[in-house]
């Protein structure tokens, strides 16, 4: 299958408008849908969005909600004879990428929840990540998103995406987290940071994930479990400033009476 | 022989490898893409990669670096294994090995996990039949010390008695209800005046006299006999005791080692209830046990309907029996139902039942 002609918009704050052929269709995460031409025929469906049987459907449905998508998938369907466009937009601060499926081998391994839509026909499925030491302490827990199909794919993660690909025996060290997706032929892991001084101040924790190569991998900047760590901080650095504050007056209070109630 | 289908990895390609064939030529491994190449066997390295370590990957070195083929598929992969030449096969092989390793190592982690929690929800759903089980496992004599632990409990409150009147037509009407049973059967008449009954395990039963001076007849004596003695028989006061105690002690009965046990069990004798399933169990057990000694059925009911009648009329703190043997209407209404379903050719049994009564201990008439 053709991959999309697609145009991705923005720079933090992204969205992917789709052109689509005649009789072409691309499926998307309810809601993601920023803006499509008049004439383009909305569906939703149960499960991926293709036509499986009902038992099909509802399995897709339910494999797709245990990885953090959406029960349902909305079609768009251009069934006119010109071409259409169809946007859609990045639910959170970040970067859409598009992965051409077939260029990979048919399959991509991404974060819990990264699908935002693509050529319809592509398999949202749950990819469990053997390993309990990777599950328990690779960031990304143990079930991943299996994507899968001949098509294109638009995948999110919050902050930049950097690919990167790696050689045949070539390995990268990853901070927890920051894995948004990653071929098969990758084999991902974890490692003990190895000293105890960096893993107690080298502010990276305990592990690493470790990917060796061959394959091509896409990391992202800033997970969001960093992101909503560094506003829960800052909020929460605010509020004891200014309790710091008003222990420091009433120190300063107490320690005005007690020296005026000792003066003879 | 192109059954083999994998990715090659190299410098000059696409990062992502492009899709290839495989197939050896004596010696030569074949690589079969875009452009094809020749690869010489003895070369290869072969080891597991792969996001869950089931690929399998040929490498070796150019002079611009490494190249690779990755096979994730294990068909292509088995194909390989047939296919390859001897120097290379015990390596593959041994690739495989790990793969099938990693998924046995997995398999067996879920295994274990989907076994225990298979096994908390069975004993959770089943523990009433895992009780019923445990206590069929105890044996007799162990059965029968119990017992007696607690008949010497109840000896040190009340004053147990074999002999006299009412205690030997106790006895009587019991012997005819056990009639070939494998317990041997001890009956006593306490002089509690509360309108209570119990069974201990091993087969002691022991009847208040507050009882049998408010039983009307000997029929209904012979009714609340015929249930205690279905607690005994269906081993209840145990299954209620494994239930209460826990399974550690019913693991030290069944070990032997009785003392400590028992002691905390008979503590928590006097407040064991027999569940309502249990119950209903005696009532129907205990009638077709009186059926079959020729003693009418019907005399459970017509005793719990007068003692509810007196309670209610009275006003009174509610009997023991009743406190112990839920008498709801509905259990009245089931007992009155099954008197009437069973078959019997029953004769009232024929006693001296005022002077049985007179001769209670310590009744205050």
């Amino acid at each position: 299958m053709a991959p999309l002609t697609h145009r991705i918009e923005g720079s933090d704050l992204q969205f992917v408008e789709i052109t689509l052929a005649a009789g072409e269709a691309v499926v998307g995460e309810p809601g993601a849908m920023m803006f499509a031409d008049e004439a383009i025929e909305m569906d939703t469906r149960m499960g991926d969005g293709d036509d499986a049987g009902f038992f099909g459907r509802l399995s897709a449905g339910f494999k797709r909600a245990f990885t953090g998508e959406n029960f349902f998938t909305s079609v768009f369907t251009n069934n006119t004879s010109r071409p259409l466009r169809v946007a859609f937009a990045a639910p959170s601060p970040g970067k859409i990428v598009a992965v051409d499926l077939a260029s990979i081998g048919g399959t991509l391994i991404s974060q819990r929840g990264a699908f935002l839509g693509g050529t319809r026909g592509v398999r949202v499925g749950v990819a469990f990540k053997k390993r309990l030491r990777a599950g328990f302490f690779g960031g990304e827990g143990f079930v991943m998103q299996r994507i899968s199909g001949s098509g294109t794919a638009f995948i999110h993660a919050s902050g930049t995406l950097a690919q990167i690909s790696l050689r045949a025996g070539e390995s990268l060290k990853v901070d927890t987290g920051c894995l948004a997706a990653l071929q098969t032929s990758v084999t991902y892991d974890v490692m003990y940071v190895g000293k105890l001084k960096t893993s107690i101040l080298g502010g990276e924790g305990l592990f690493l994930a470790q990917l060796k190569g061959p394959g091509v991998v896409w990391l992202q900047s800033l997970p969001m479990k960093r992101l909503r760590a560094s506003l829960l901080g800052a909020s929460v650095a605010q509020n004891r400033g200014s309790a710091a504050k008003i222990a420091y007056f009433l120190f300063i209070i107490i320690f005005t009476i007690i020296m005026l109630s000792r003066l003879p | 022989m192109n059954g083999i289908a994998g990715f090659l990895h190299a410098p000059r390609l696409p990062e992502a490898g492009v899709p290839v064939r495989l197939q050896f030529l004596g010696d030569l491994l074949r690589i079969e893409g875009t452009e094809t190449q020749d690869v010489l066997a003895d070369r290869l390295e072969v080891s597991v990669t792969g996001f869950n370590d089931d690929t399998l990957q040929l490498a070796w070195q150019e002079g611009d670096g490494t190249h690779a083929v990755t096979i994730p598929d294990a068909e292509s992969q088995r194909a390989l294994v047939a296919n390859a030449p001897p120097a290379l096969v015990r390596k593959v092989r041994g690739g495989r090995a790990d793969i099938r390793y990693h998924r046995g190592k997995w398999n067996t982690v879920i295994g274990a996990l989907v076994t225990l929690a298979l096994l908390v929800v069975l004993v959770w759903w089943q523990s009433e039949a895992i009780t019923e089980w445990l206590a069929q496992r105890v044996s007799t004599e162990t059965e029968l010390s119990i017992g007696e632990h607690a008949l010497a409990q109840i000896e040190a409150e009340n004053k147990l008695t074999q002999e006299g009147l009412a205690a030997k037509t106790v006895a009587e009407i019991g012997g005819r209800l056990t009639a070939g049973s494998r317990y041997k059967y001890r009956w006593y008449v306490s002089d509690d005046q509360e309108v209570n009954a119990f069974a201990l395990p091993g087969g002691i039963i022991v009847v208040n006299a507050g009882l049998i001076a408010k039983a009307g007849s000997p029929d209904e004596l012979a009714a609340v006999l015929a249930h205690e003695v279905q607690h005994v028989e269906h081993r209840h006061t145990l299954q209620q005791m494994i239930h209460a105690a826990g399974w550690a002690a019913v693991l030290a009965v069944a070990l032997g080692d009785v003392s400590a046990i028992t002691a905390i069990v008979i503590h928590q004798l006097g407040n064991l209830h027999n569940s309502r399933k249990l119950e209903a169990q005696a009532d129907l057990e205990g009638m077709k046990a009186l059926a079959h000694a020729g003693i009418p059925v019907g005399g459970m009911a017509s005793m719990f309907r007068r003692l509810q009648d007196d309670e209610a009329s009275s006003g009174d703190e509610t009997p023991g029996l009743l406190s112990s043997h839920p008498a709801t209407a509905e259990r009245i209404a089931e007992l009155e139902r099954l008197s009437k379903t069973l078959q019997c050719k029953c004769r009232s049994l024929s006693y001296d039942w005022p002077a049985i009564q007179a001769a209670l201990p310590g009744v205050a008439r």
